[in-house]
Protein backbone atom coordinates (compact mmCIF):
# COMPACT_ATOMS: atom_id res chain seq x y z
CA UNK A 1 0.00 0.00 0.00
CA UNK A 2 1.14 3.51 -0.66
CA UNK A 3 2.06 5.69 2.27
CA UNK A 4 1.24 8.77 0.33
CA UNK A 5 -2.13 7.49 -0.77
CA UNK A 6 -2.86 6.47 2.79
CA UNK A 7 -1.75 9.85 4.04
CA UNK A 8 -3.82 11.57 1.41
CA UNK A 9 -6.88 9.55 2.29
CA UNK A 10 -6.38 10.31 5.97
CA UNK A 11 -5.92 13.95 5.09
CA UNK A 12 -9.00 13.85 2.90
CA UNK A 13 -11.03 12.44 5.76
CA UNK A 14 -9.72 15.02 8.17
CA UNK A 15 -10.35 17.84 5.77
CA UNK A 16 -13.75 16.50 4.81
CA UNK A 17 -14.56 16.50 8.51
CA UNK A 18 -13.62 20.15 8.62
CA UNK A 19 -15.79 20.89 5.62
CA UNK A 20 -12.83 21.42 3.30
CA UNK A 21 -13.48 18.59 0.86
CA UNK A 22 -12.91 20.78 -2.17
CA UNK A 23 -9.33 21.47 -1.09
CA UNK A 24 -8.70 17.82 -0.27
CA UNK A 25 -9.76 16.73 -3.75
CA UNK A 26 -6.86 18.73 -5.16
CA UNK A 27 -4.43 17.20 -2.66
CA UNK A 28 -5.17 13.52 -3.29
CA UNK A 29 -3.13 13.54 -6.47
CA UNK A 30 -1.31 10.22 -5.82
CA UNK A 31 -4.48 8.19 -6.28
CA UNK A 32 -3.95 8.53 -10.02
CA UNK A 33 -0.68 6.60 -9.92
CA UNK A 34 -0.70 3.01 -8.80
CA UNK A 35 2.40 1.03 -7.84
CA UNK A 36 2.08 -2.75 -7.85
CA UNK A 37 4.33 -5.80 -7.41
CA UNK A 38 7.02 -3.69 -5.80
CA UNK A 39 10.02 -5.64 -4.57
CA UNK A 40 13.76 -5.43 -4.01
CA UNK A 41 16.10 -8.28 -4.79
CA UNK A 42 17.63 -9.64 -1.60
CA UNK A 43 21.41 -9.33 -1.70
CA UNK A 44 24.25 -10.01 0.75
CA UNK A 45 24.54 -7.49 3.63
CA UNK A 46 27.88 -6.28 2.23
CA UNK A 47 26.34 -5.60 -1.16
CA UNK A 48 27.01 -2.10 -2.43
CA UNK A 49 23.85 -1.91 -4.53
CA UNK A 50 20.32 -3.26 -4.73
CA UNK A 51 17.83 -3.46 -7.54
CA UNK A 52 14.14 -2.62 -7.23
CA UNK A 53 11.26 -3.70 -9.43
CA UNK A 54 7.64 -2.60 -9.73
CA UNK A 55 4.80 -1.81 -12.07
CA UNK A 56 3.50 1.70 -12.32
CA UNK A 57 0.14 2.58 -13.82
CA UNK A 58 -1.14 5.98 -14.66
CA UNK A 59 -4.85 5.91 -13.91
CA UNK A 60 -5.09 9.67 -14.00
CA UNK A 61 -5.99 11.95 -16.83
CA UNK A 62 -2.69 13.69 -17.40
CA UNK A 63 0.79 12.62 -18.41
CA UNK A 64 3.46 12.19 -15.76
CA UNK A 65 7.20 11.84 -16.03
CA UNK A 66 8.98 9.42 -13.72
CA UNK A 67 12.49 10.68 -13.08
CA UNK A 68 13.95 8.77 -10.18
CA UNK A 69 13.51 7.34 -6.71
CA UNK A 70 14.45 7.98 -3.13
CA UNK A 71 14.81 5.70 -0.16
CA UNK A 72 16.02 6.38 3.35
CA UNK A 73 18.59 3.59 3.26
CA UNK A 74 20.05 4.56 -0.13
CA UNK A 75 22.25 7.59 -0.67
CA UNK A 76 21.46 7.49 -4.32
CA UNK A 77 18.89 5.92 -6.61
CA UNK A 78 18.62 5.86 -10.37
CA UNK A 79 16.45 4.43 -13.07
CA UNK A 80 18.49 1.92 -15.01
CA UNK A 81 17.87 -0.34 -17.92
CA UNK A 82 19.66 -3.55 -18.79
CA UNK A 83 19.96 -3.60 -22.55
CA UNK A 84 20.89 -6.63 -24.58
CA UNK A 85 22.95 -5.74 -27.61
CA UNK A 86 22.90 -7.63 -30.91
CA UNK A 87 25.79 -9.90 -29.93
CA UNK A 88 24.30 -10.85 -26.57
CA UNK A 89 26.18 -8.33 -24.46
CA UNK A 90 24.32 -6.90 -21.48
CA UNK A 91 24.72 -3.25 -20.83
CA UNK A 92 23.42 -0.99 -18.09
CA UNK A 93 22.08 2.30 -19.24
CA UNK A 94 20.83 5.26 -17.28
CA UNK A 95 17.28 6.03 -18.18
CA UNK A 96 16.15 9.60 -18.42
CA UNK A 97 12.60 10.43 -17.53
CA UNK A 98 9.92 7.91 -18.42
CA UNK A 99 6.71 9.42 -19.64
CA UNK A 100 3.42 7.77 -18.80
CA UNK A 101 0.37 9.05 -20.59
CA UNK A 102 -3.07 8.42 -19.10
CA UNK A 103 -3.68 4.66 -19.15
CA UNK A 104 0.00 3.81 -19.62
CA UNK A 105 1.83 1.21 -17.56
CA UNK A 106 5.54 0.64 -17.17
CA UNK A 107 7.15 -2.52 -15.80
CA UNK A 108 10.48 -2.58 -14.04
CA UNK A 109 11.54 -6.22 -13.97
CA UNK A 110 14.68 -8.39 -13.79
CA UNK A 111 16.80 -8.17 -16.90
CA UNK A 112 15.08 -4.97 -17.98
CA UNK A 113 14.36 -1.65 -16.37
CA UNK A 114 15.25 -1.54 -12.70
CA UNK A 115 15.72 0.87 -9.86
CA UNK A 116 19.37 0.96 -8.95
CA UNK A 117 19.81 1.81 -5.28
CA UNK A 118 23.33 2.81 -4.32
CA UNK A 119 25.36 4.08 -1.38
CA UNK A 120 23.36 1.88 0.93
CA UNK A 121 23.53 2.81 4.61
CA UNK A 122 21.70 -0.38 5.38
CA UNK A 123 20.89 -3.44 3.32
CA UNK A 124 17.35 -4.57 4.11
CA UNK A 125 17.01 -8.32 4.45
CA UNK A 126 14.74 -10.82 2.75
CA UNK A 127 11.33 -10.71 4.37
CA UNK A 128 11.55 -7.04 5.30
CA UNK A 129 9.44 -4.35 3.72
CA UNK A 130 10.87 -0.93 3.05
CA UNK A 131 9.50 2.31 1.65
CA UNK A 132 10.83 3.57 -1.65
CA UNK A 133 9.44 6.77 -3.16
CA UNK A 134 9.22 7.28 -6.89
CA UNK A 135 9.86 10.85 -7.94
CA UNK A 136 8.39 12.72 -10.88
CA UNK A 137 9.12 15.94 -12.67
CA UNK A 138 5.48 16.99 -12.62
CA UNK A 139 3.83 15.03 -9.84
CA UNK A 140 4.22 14.52 -6.10
CA UNK A 141 6.37 11.59 -4.97
CA UNK A 142 4.61 8.26 -4.85
CA UNK A 143 5.87 6.06 -2.04
CA UNK A 144 5.27 2.34 -1.92
CA UNK A 145 6.20 -0.61 0.24
CA UNK A 146 8.84 -2.73 -1.45
CA UNK A 147 9.15 -6.29 -0.22
CA UNK A 148 12.68 -7.67 -0.04
CA UNK A 149 12.66 -11.12 -1.64
CA UNK A 150 14.80 -13.68 -3.42
CA UNK A 151 12.56 -14.03 -6.46
CA UNK A 152 9.87 -12.20 -8.37
CA UNK A 153 6.51 -12.21 -6.61
CA UNK B 1 5.03 -75.95 -26.24
CA UNK B 2 5.08 -75.59 -30.00
CA UNK B 3 8.06 -73.70 -31.35
CA UNK B 4 5.98 -70.95 -32.95
CA UNK B 5 4.36 -70.10 -29.63
CA UNK B 6 7.74 -69.79 -27.93
CA UNK B 7 8.86 -67.56 -30.77
CA UNK B 8 5.71 -65.46 -30.51
CA UNK B 9 6.27 -65.13 -26.78
CA UNK B 10 9.88 -64.05 -27.26
CA UNK B 11 8.91 -61.62 -29.99
CA UNK B 12 6.28 -60.25 -27.67
CA UNK B 13 8.87 -59.73 -24.95
CA UNK B 14 11.27 -58.17 -27.43
CA UNK B 15 8.55 -55.78 -28.58
CA UNK B 16 7.86 -54.91 -24.97
CA UNK B 17 11.54 -54.21 -24.33
CA UNK B 18 11.79 -52.04 -27.42
CA UNK B 19 8.67 -50.14 -26.40
CA UNK B 20 10.07 -49.57 -22.89
CA UNK B 21 13.41 -48.49 -24.30
CA UNK B 22 11.64 -45.98 -26.52
CA UNK B 23 9.77 -44.57 -23.53
CA UNK B 24 12.91 -44.16 -21.44
CA UNK B 25 14.81 -42.61 -24.32
CA UNK B 26 18.46 -42.51 -23.28
CA UNK B 27 19.73 -39.03 -22.54
CA UNK B 28 21.70 -37.44 -25.34
CA UNK B 29 25.27 -36.94 -24.18
CA UNK B 30 26.24 -33.29 -24.02
CA UNK B 31 28.72 -32.48 -26.79
CA UNK B 32 32.17 -31.17 -25.91
CA UNK B 33 32.63 -27.56 -26.95
CA UNK B 34 36.12 -27.48 -28.45
CA UNK B 35 36.11 -23.80 -29.34
CA UNK B 36 35.91 -22.45 -25.80
CA UNK B 37 37.59 -23.06 -22.50
CA UNK B 38 40.91 -24.12 -21.10
CA UNK B 39 42.85 -24.14 -17.87
CA UNK B 40 43.66 -20.93 -16.01
CA UNK B 41 44.97 -19.70 -12.70
CA UNK B 42 43.42 -16.81 -10.73
CA UNK B 43 43.23 -15.83 -7.05
CA UNK B 44 40.37 -17.14 -4.95
CA UNK B 45 38.43 -15.30 -2.24
CA UNK B 46 40.81 -16.63 0.40
CA UNK B 47 43.66 -14.97 -1.43
CA UNK B 48 45.10 -18.26 -2.60
CA UNK B 49 46.03 -19.34 -6.11
CA UNK B 50 43.24 -21.21 -7.79
CA UNK B 51 43.88 -23.43 -10.78
CA UNK B 52 40.94 -24.79 -12.73
CA UNK B 53 42.76 -28.06 -13.43
CA UNK B 54 42.73 -28.75 -9.67
CA UNK B 55 38.95 -29.15 -9.93
CA UNK B 56 39.42 -32.33 -11.94
CA UNK B 57 36.81 -34.85 -10.88
CA UNK B 58 34.26 -32.13 -10.21
CA UNK B 59 31.62 -30.67 -12.47
CA UNK B 60 32.00 -26.88 -12.51
CA UNK B 61 29.35 -24.21 -13.01
CA UNK B 62 31.23 -21.05 -13.89
CA UNK B 63 30.13 -17.54 -14.67
CA UNK B 64 31.41 -13.98 -14.77
CA UNK B 65 30.01 -10.88 -13.10
CA UNK B 66 30.75 -8.25 -10.47
CA UNK B 67 29.27 -7.51 -7.08
CA UNK B 68 28.32 -3.90 -7.85
CA UNK B 69 25.89 -5.18 -10.47
CA UNK B 70 22.45 -5.16 -8.87
CA UNK B 71 20.21 -6.74 -11.48
CA UNK B 72 21.51 -9.74 -13.39
CA UNK B 73 24.59 -10.80 -11.39
CA UNK B 74 22.93 -11.45 -8.01
CA UNK B 75 20.03 -13.13 -9.80
CA UNK B 76 22.44 -15.44 -11.64
CA UNK B 77 24.35 -16.14 -8.44
CA UNK B 78 21.09 -16.98 -6.71
CA UNK B 79 20.06 -19.36 -9.51
CA UNK B 80 23.41 -21.13 -9.65
CA UNK B 81 23.28 -21.40 -5.86
CA UNK B 82 19.85 -23.00 -6.10
CA UNK B 83 21.21 -25.60 -8.52
CA UNK B 84 24.04 -26.30 -6.09
CA UNK B 85 21.67 -26.64 -3.15
CA UNK B 86 19.48 -29.04 -5.16
CA UNK B 87 22.56 -31.13 -5.89
CA UNK B 88 23.68 -30.95 -2.27
CA UNK B 89 20.30 -32.31 -1.21
CA UNK B 90 20.80 -35.13 -3.69
CA UNK B 91 24.16 -35.87 -2.04
CA UNK B 92 26.25 -34.60 -4.95
CA UNK B 93 27.70 -31.44 -3.38
CA UNK B 94 31.25 -32.78 -3.12
CA UNK B 95 31.41 -33.36 -6.86
CA UNK B 96 30.14 -29.95 -8.03
CA UNK B 97 31.80 -26.55 -7.73
CA UNK B 98 30.27 -23.13 -8.55
CA UNK B 99 32.83 -20.48 -9.61
CA UNK B 100 32.20 -16.74 -9.81
CA UNK B 101 34.81 -14.74 -11.73
CA UNK B 102 34.72 -10.98 -11.28
CA UNK B 103 35.33 -8.45 -14.03
CA UNK B 104 36.02 -5.88 -11.36
CA UNK B 105 39.20 -6.72 -9.41
CA UNK B 106 39.55 -3.13 -8.15
CA UNK B 107 36.38 -3.39 -6.07
CA UNK B 108 35.97 -7.17 -5.86
CA UNK B 109 39.03 -7.96 -3.80
CA UNK B 110 39.42 -11.42 -2.25
CA UNK B 111 38.32 -9.91 1.08
CA UNK B 112 35.14 -8.43 -0.42
CA UNK B 113 34.29 -11.63 -2.27
CA UNK B 114 34.86 -13.57 0.97
CA UNK B 115 32.23 -11.41 2.65
CA UNK B 116 29.81 -11.32 -0.26
CA UNK B 117 29.61 -14.92 -1.48
CA UNK B 118 28.85 -17.01 1.66
CA UNK B 119 25.40 -15.39 1.84
CA UNK B 120 24.35 -17.52 -1.13
CA UNK B 121 25.02 -20.68 0.91
CA UNK B 122 26.43 -22.55 -2.05
CA UNK B 123 30.18 -22.81 -1.36
CA UNK B 124 30.79 -20.55 -4.34
CA UNK B 125 34.47 -19.88 -4.99
CA UNK B 126 35.05 -16.25 -5.96
CA UNK B 127 37.90 -15.58 -8.34
CA UNK B 128 39.76 -12.37 -9.00
CA UNK B 129 43.18 -11.37 -10.29
CA UNK B 130 44.91 -8.74 -12.33
CA UNK B 131 42.84 -7.11 -15.05
CA UNK B 132 45.08 -8.74 -17.64
CA UNK B 133 44.65 -12.21 -16.13
CA UNK B 134 40.88 -11.86 -15.92
CA UNK B 135 40.71 -10.61 -19.48
CA UNK B 136 42.76 -13.60 -20.64
CA UNK B 137 40.37 -16.03 -18.96
CA UNK B 138 37.38 -14.16 -20.38
CA UNK B 139 38.87 -14.47 -23.85
CA UNK B 140 39.36 -18.22 -23.42
CA UNK B 141 35.66 -18.52 -22.72
CA UNK B 142 34.51 -16.06 -25.37
CA UNK B 143 33.39 -13.49 -22.79
CA UNK B 144 33.61 -9.84 -23.74
CA UNK B 145 33.46 -7.12 -21.12
CA UNK B 146 33.84 -3.40 -21.28
CA UNK B 147 34.12 -1.00 -18.35
CA UNK B 148 31.94 2.09 -18.59
CA UNK B 149 33.25 5.59 -18.00
CA UNK B 150 32.96 6.46 -14.32
CA UNK B 151 29.77 8.32 -13.57
CA UNK B 152 28.72 9.65 -10.17
CA UNK B 153 31.74 7.90 -8.74
CA UNK B 154 30.64 4.49 -10.02
CA UNK B 155 31.12 2.42 -13.11
CA UNK B 156 29.48 -0.60 -14.69
CA UNK B 157 30.41 -3.28 -17.14
CA UNK B 158 28.89 -4.24 -20.41
CA UNK B 159 29.32 -7.96 -20.56
CA UNK B 160 28.04 -11.26 -21.84
CA UNK B 161 26.47 -13.27 -19.07
CA UNK B 162 26.56 -16.95 -19.98
CA UNK B 163 26.86 -19.67 -17.40
CA UNK B 164 29.31 -22.43 -18.35
CA UNK B 165 28.95 -26.08 -17.54
CA UNK B 166 32.37 -27.78 -17.37
CA UNK B 167 32.72 -31.53 -17.04
CA UNK B 168 35.02 -33.40 -14.68
CA UNK B 169 37.92 -32.84 -17.10
CA UNK B 170 37.29 -29.11 -17.27
CA UNK B 171 35.86 -29.21 -20.79
CA UNK B 172 32.98 -26.88 -21.73
CA UNK B 173 29.87 -28.99 -22.27
CA UNK B 174 27.10 -26.41 -22.36
CA UNK B 175 26.38 -22.69 -22.11
CA UNK B 176 23.24 -21.28 -20.53
CA UNK B 177 21.68 -17.84 -20.60
CA UNK B 178 21.67 -16.14 -17.18
CA UNK B 179 17.94 -16.83 -16.75
CA UNK B 180 18.45 -20.58 -17.28
CA UNK B 181 16.02 -23.20 -16.11
CA UNK B 182 17.18 -24.51 -12.72
CA UNK B 183 15.94 -28.07 -13.28
CA UNK B 184 17.59 -28.29 -16.70
CA UNK B 185 20.98 -27.30 -15.29
CA UNK B 186 20.57 -29.61 -12.30
CA UNK B 187 19.82 -32.50 -14.67
CA UNK B 188 22.73 -31.61 -16.95
CA UNK B 189 25.16 -31.54 -14.03
CA UNK B 190 23.93 -34.93 -12.86
CA UNK B 191 24.38 -36.37 -16.35
CA UNK B 192 28.10 -35.53 -16.04
CA UNK B 193 28.61 -37.04 -12.58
Amino acid sequence: MMYKAFFNRALARALAGAGLLALAAGASAADDLVVENAWLRAVPPVSPTMAGYFELRNKGDRSVKLEGAEAEFAGMAMLHGTETTGDGQRRMVHLGTIRLDPGDRVSFKPGGKHLMLMKLSDVPRAGETVAVCLTFTNHDDVCADFQVRHNSP
Amino acid sequence: MPFYRVLAGRLGLLTLFLALAACAEPRQELPVNTRLGGDFTLTDHRGEAFRLADQEGRVVLMFFGYTHCPDICPATLARVSQVYRNLREAGDAGRVQPLFITFDPARDTPAHLAEYLPWFKADVIGLTGSEADIRAVAEQYGVVFLKSDPQDGGYDFTHSDYVYLLDQQGRVRKLYPSDFNIDEVTDDVQSLL
